[in-house]
């Protein structure tokens, strides 16, 4: 079954680079969804299901960490899995948005295999 | 089984099952070696430098030298046997620092990096990698099974294991 | 932290970067000096120190470093792209050059935006710090500008 990827990041070649990261997986994907920031991203999902959301943290408007909170506290938006992928590596900011319910995190710069590992890894596809 | 020796700025591409691909000697030239199990299509490059425009000339009498006209030549003969861009099981030796070569970017790192750039261009990324360090490595890749063994100077050989997602697993 | 020791971070900053999303790594250190045509971004960040981290790329570099993030060929990208990636550089420069100053602190970090040129140092804000360093691509060169707030 296809499965629709959203994309939040303020940059677009980013937004770019991840899709093209997404597809290294090889997974079937029926669409992908992009927004440029938080609030945009929470629009197109109350029009739209996605299987998966990749994020940045500092976005203009609503940021990352805004955004991963609002789908926490959405009964129906908390099921589906976030990815955070940001420039910030504390270990503080880390764990802050795993608490707030990211099931990852990669860190930026990152090797296109490494967040293809962790996409692999939170939708639990299994390897050979 | 025979062997087919790809020498320093040659490659080749094969469906012989009974064939082993071997290189040798990589010091900062790159090994890449692709292999299609269902199709049941390998091949090697064994490149010496990362551009051809470093030697316009020689590209066109040897594009295998280079990793811009290598790379994708190893990938177009493959594609027209048959191979399957995302069935590709993608393998890279290579890259070492050799000599006496510490300036910032010496030409095994350049080499290495070349490989990703271009990979990267056909949205691939290589399953397994044995690159930088200091020391010579001799590859050898199974047209038949796709299993690549690597020898590192001074070490036994040993199977490089390409990490695979499940989706690029060939149907049993 | 002395001038000789925020020289070698932004290095190793930009060896990182540029070696892990653009596929390139430096070919030794250049002389600072920008034209027209250059493409400049600007971003500051706020912490614990806060500051400005300013991107200088030659168009040969911008096309360069373009071409390989994207996985296009340089000739076909459009000033648009080189603006973006230009921008995205400069993000991930800053935030890995912030998280290698404090690695324990977490900083927010402006949206970068590509401004002009600057061909003569102007300062244009108190600062307790500025370090600057350029690096010669395999295309055209790439300048540095670590700007840091005095703290009140």
């Amino acid at each position: 079954m296809a499965l629709n990827i959203m994309i939040v990041d303020d940059s677009p070649v980013m937004r770019s680079f991840i899709r093209k990261v997404v597809g290294l997986t090889g997974l079937d994907v029926g669409e992908y969804c992009e927004a440029g920031d938080g609030e945009l991203a929470l629009r197109l999902l109350r029009e739209r299901w996605v299987d998966l959301i990749l994020t940045d943290i500092n976005m203009p408007n609503m940021n990352g960490e805004e955004l991963v909170s609002w789908l926490e506290n959405d009964e129906l938006l908390r099921s589906i899995p976030v990815i955070v992928v940001s420039t910030d590596s504390s270990q503080s900011r880390v764990q802050h948005m795993l608490a707030l319910g990211a099931k990852g995190y990669v860190s930026k710069p990152f090797l296109p295999e490494a967040l293809r590992d962790e996409v692999e890894k939170v939708l639990s596809v299994p390897h050979a | 089984m025979r062997h087919l020796v790809i020498g320093v700025g040659d490659g080749a591409v094969s469906q012989a099952r009974d064939t082993v691909l071997v290189t040798y000697a990589l010091g900062s030239c790159v090994a890449v070696m692709i292999h299609d199990p269902v199709a049941g299509v390998a091949g090697m490059v064994h490149y010496v430098l990362p551009e051809s425009s470093m030697s316009r000339e020689k590209s066109a009498a040897r594009p295998w030298m280079f990793a811009d006209t290598g790379i994708p030549l190893l990938l177009r003969i493959a594609l027209e046997q048959g191979a399957n861009k995302r069935r590709l099981k993608i393998f890279a030796a290579g890259g070492a620092q050799v000599m006496d070569d510490n300036s910032m970017f010496n030409i095994g790192k350049r080499n290495c990096l070349a490989l990703r750039k271009i990979l990267w261009k056909f949205g691939l990324v290589p399953h397994a990698e044995e690159t930088g360090g200091d020391v010579a490595r001799t590859v050898r890749m199974e047209v038949g099974t796709g299993r690549v063994w690597l020898q590192a100077a001074g070490q036994e050989p040993r199977e490089m294991s390409a990490r695979l997602p499940a989706a690029q697993c060939a149907p049993a | 932290m002395p001038e000789q020791n925020f020289s070698q971070l932004i290095s190793e900053t930009v060896c990182t970067v540029l070696e892990t999303m653009f596929f390139t790594v430096p070919l030794g250190y250049a002389e600072s000096k920008a034209h027209p045509g250059d493409m400049e971004a600007r971003l500051a960040f706020h912490g614990h120190p806060s500051g400005a981290l300013d991107v200088c790329l030659s168009r040969p570099g911008a096309r360069m470093l373009a071409g390989g993030f994207l996985g296009e060929e340089d000739e076909t990208l459009t000033d648009i792209q080189l603006g973006q990636v230009t921008c995205e550089l400069a993000n991930m420069l800053c935030g890995s050059l912030v998280s290698k100053l404090e690695p324990e602190e977490s900083f927010n970090l402006d949206p970068p935006e590509l401004v002009p040129v600057r061909t003569e140092d102007s300062s244009e804000r108190e600062s307790s710090f500025t370090s600057r360093q350029s690096f010669e691509l395999e295309s055209g060169v790439l300048t540095v500008s670590l700007c840091l707030e005095a703290e009140t």
